[in-house]
């Protein structure tokens, strides 16, 4: 891609943000038994060279903040119920992402008998990304797509 | 770059003007050193979506056999033959392409793979006769 498209997302990335929330899109982001490969291309978003601030996307320390969860790990069976947890106290709307092979069908360990193979067994995934792990940018074009349903989300949610 | 213009206020300050100049110019110089976000294309080496070529395919099974994650499946379909590969489990190791002898399949430096439907994670290829 041009560094053209790449401000025109940008700016695409921010009016969608604004037009959506209002002010800023605030992630929370659950581990529920990934390898920690993907945590730390989720990481890699906030440092200078990807700066996701810029387009006021900023990670919070606590889920009632939260108004989207970036997920990774396939839910291990001794995470289920964090994960469930975390999703309950997250303030409505809100918005699941399965971020990485994991979290969208198991990735390499699958379905067992420790782990339920994704996310989307447990809670209503709005976006899935694979890749293993999947690029900062692939995150990035996630959340943009996560945006574009925003408001069906909002309303299903609330009844 | 801060620490330098912290540096400069304080000579400034102190009123020892070259010195103050200096750093000024060495800022001047230095420029913006901040990348943007490169959303460009992945480097030529990264490994993304699979590209398959069901032309070239000999059908010998090697790749479904090669790979760690159970990912690519050859299913009957009628008088054909389907080769499905899920991204769902894949984890881009490349193995299925260091396998192929006749290259039918590659590794793509392609990442855009965020989607809202999970079907659309199931590519399926189907082999000619
Ligand atoms: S998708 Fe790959 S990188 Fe991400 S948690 Fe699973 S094994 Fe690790
Ligand atoms: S890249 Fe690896 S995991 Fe993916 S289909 Fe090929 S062999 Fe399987
Ligand atoms: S893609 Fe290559 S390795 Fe796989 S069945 Fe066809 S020829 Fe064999």
């Amino acid at each position: 891609m041009s560094e053209q498209k790449d401000s025109d997302l940008e700016i695409k990335l921010q009016q969608r943000i604004k037009e959506v929330l209002g002010k800023s899109l605030h992630i929370r982001h659950v581990d529920s038994g990934s390898c920690n490969a993907c945590d730390f291309e989720m990481n890699a978003l906030s440092n200078p060279i990807y700066d996701i601030q810029r387009f006021g996307v900023d990670f919070v320390p606590s889920p009632r903040h939260a108004d989207m969860l970036l997920v990774t790990g396939g839910v291990t069976r001794h995470l289920e119920e964090a994960v469930r947890k975390t999703y309950n106290a997250a303030a409505n709307p809100k918005i699941v992402l399965a971020v990485g092979t994991c979290a969208c069908g198991g990735g390499m360990a699958g379905q067992t008998y420790a782990g339920n193979g994704g996310v989307d067994k447990i809670l209503p995934v709005a976006v899935y990304i694979p890749g293993c792990p999947p690029r900062p940018q692939a995150l990035l074009e996630g959340i943009l797509r996560a945006l574009d349903q925003y408001e069906d989300r909002g309303e299903s949610n609330e009844s | 770059m801060r620490a330098a213009t912290v540096k400069a206020l304080n000579l400034a300050v102190e009123g020892e003007g070259n010195e103050m100049f200096e750093v000024i110019r060495k800022i001047w110089k230095t420029g913006v050193v901040t990348h943007k976000l490169p959303l460009r294309e992945a480097s030529q080496r990264y490994r993304g979506k699979l590209d398959i070529q069901p032309h070239k395919c000999k059908n010998c099974g090697a790749c479904v056999a090669a790979c760690p994650a159970g990912a690519i499946n050859v299913a009957q379909k009628g008088q054909g033959q389907e080769l499905s590969i899920a991204y769902t489990k894949c984890i881009f190791c490349g193995l299925c392409a260091s396998v192929c002898k006749v290259q039918a399949v590659q590794m793509t430096n392609d990442y855009h793979l965020a989607t809202k439907n999970k079907n659309d994670l199931i590519q399926v290829v189907r082999m000619p006769q």
